[in-house]
């Protein structure tokens, strides 16, 4: 089979979820070149996919390498926007992920503390609180074994809980 | 807040669709960034002229890549032939294939999804496991190569083996076939369009798209297409409608006599040719004389010619087309039209 169909088949099948992931990952509402770049980057590296494994996760590898680098990116010193022809990697709109997300108050108080916490709870947060990743998974994309993606997974919760107000025991 | 609000409030966080013609848009960008990329590797492995990128039939953006194709010696003739489908005889489960569609079947094969391993063996990527069925997900593919140019994809898979019914989360609607079975329909925007339909029938998960160049086809047509299955067993290919290919082997110009040869030779050496390295036709070739394709415009105005050995392009004139035309079939140029 072509690589290409293959990887068409997987855009059709999980680029909207990939979509999602990025806007949850990397905090920014344009992220369709790096949905872009994921499906370029797994069409590069078809070669050393291993046929059992589960292209889902694999994918979800690729874009969260993607996402890191890109928050790298931003964070970068402002000396690039003297450069004119950079500019097509900076927001050519005014949307904010919580806008194209359409989260309501109480929505984008959880993406906002989501977008404050240390990468690694924001990893496992996104994945396995809001995209419902089985632990198994989890671990998968993360490179994780199970029982860290358990603990990681229940002290991001309460720092999450500290961030939106309020302790988990409180109540 | 307890854990099972946060867990609760988690869940609820909402999701978005991509916009659909943004996805078309971002999709096409990938294949170009494939391509490229591709045309890239290639020029590294010199020795591999065009054989190397796979086996299959491939049709990308419903374009023929001919210059994968060294060896495409067929023509639509429009006669037909029942296509036996024997790929299929290794899968433990019962087929269904399509009886109708709005639109004429010009060709008919057999395809798959690989799912296992891959080794790398003399600077080329091998299947391992591509004997076992286990790894594999059949598919047929219906082409129709006239205007407007279709591809017609019917995939399966076993329930629960790579994915079921219940997990195809992002098809928009839910519609009824016959027989009270449902099915989940969703389609792509009108830039390239297309249509996918999947419904769960015999233990099987049951996957129909079609990608049309142009004039997508109606949600109506895609549900009476999933009503025309028919069980197909391998050896009753003249009993199915639709298992027919109108393509048929193409015999080269070896008929025409030496001497016209060369001059069509001639001819095609002295064309100009654009230096273009990557021409994608919609359809197979009208001829073939050795490393040359060769195609008449449906217009029957002018003859395009792809030179397999380097991939080189040129589009005749008008004067140029009407010589070789008459070289090649002793006729004038637009004389059927």
């Amino acid at each position: 089979m072509q690589k290409t169909t293959l990887i068409s088949v997987w855009y059709e099948r999980y680029s909207d979820e990939l979509y999602n992931f990025l806007l949850y990952r990397v905090g920014k509402a344009d992220v369709e070149d790096l949905l872009q770049e994921v499906f370029i980057r797994a069409y590069k590296g078809l070669d050393s996919f291993n046929g059992d494994a589960n292209p889902k996760t694999w994918l979800y590898s690729i874009a969260r390498n993607i996402s890191i680098d890109e928050i790298r990116r931003r964070q970068r010193p402002k000396w690039k926007s003297m450069m004119p022809f950079e500019s097509h990697h900076e927001p050519k709109t005014e949307r904010t992920p919580e806008h194209v997300l359409e989260l309501d108050e109480e929505k984008q108080a959880v993406y906002q503390a989501i977008q404050s916490l240390k990468p690694a709870f924001r990893d496992v947060l996104i994945l396995r609180g809001i995209k419902e990743f089985s632990v198994r998974e989890a671990a998968d994309v993360l490179n994780w074994t199970e029982n860290k993606v358990r603990s990681t997974y229940h002290r991001a919760k309460q720092k999450l809980a500290d961030e939106i107000g309020g302790d988990p025991r409180e109540q | 807040m307890n854990n099972k609000n946060l867990d609760e409030l988690l869940k609820s966080m909402p999701s978005k669709r991509l916009d659909p013609s943004k996805k078309d848009d971002i999709h096409q960008s990938i294949m170009d960034g494939a391509d490229k990329h591709e045309r890239q590797s290639q020029w590294k492995r010199k020795r591999q002229s065009f054989v190397a990128i796979g086996g299959s039939f491939a049709v990308i953006a419903l374009a023929f890549m001919i210059l994968v194709l060294p060896n495409m010696d067929t023509i639509f003739t429009g006669d037909e032939e029942p296509v036996e489908i024997p790929e299929l005889e290794k899968f433990d489960h019962a087929f269904y294939l399509p009886t109708y569609a709005p639109f004429d079947i010009h060709e008919v094969e057999y395809d798959h999804f690989y799912f296992g391993a891959r080794e790398i063996k003399d600077d080329e990527v091998v299947y391992t496991q591509e004997d076992n069925p286990d790894y594999l997900l059949p598919k047929v593919v219906y082409f129709s190569h006239t205007d407007p140019v279709r591809k017609m994809d019917v995939s399966f898979s076993r329930k629960s083996e790579h994915g079921s019914y219940d997990e195809i989360e992002d098809y928009d609607e839910r519609v009824m076939l016959e027989g009270g079975i449902e099915a989940k329909y969703d389609e792509t925007s009108h830039d390239r369009p297309g249509q996918m339909i999947a419904w769960e029938y015999d233990d099987l998960l049951i996957q129909l798209s079609i990608r049309s160049i142009e004039e997508p086809v109606s949600r109506d047509d895609m549900i009476q297409i999933a009503e025309s299955f028919e069980k197909y067993e391998v050896g009753s290919a003249d009993e199915h409608s639709f298992l027919q290919n109108q393509i048929q082997e193409f015999e080269g110009l070896s008929s025409l006599g030496e001497e016209t040869t060369q001059q069509i030779r001639e001819h095609l050496d002295d064309a100009i040719w654009d230096g273009t390295t990557r021409v994608n036709m919609q359809y197979p070739p009208n001829y073939v004389l050795d490393e040359y394709r060769i195609w008449i415009h449906p217009q029957q105005d002018r003859i395009d010619v792809i030179n397999t050995d380097n991939g080189d392009h040129a589009e005749l004139g008008e004067a140029e087309s009407d010589e070789l035309y008459e070289l090649i079939t002793g006729d004038t140029l637009g004389s059927d039209s």
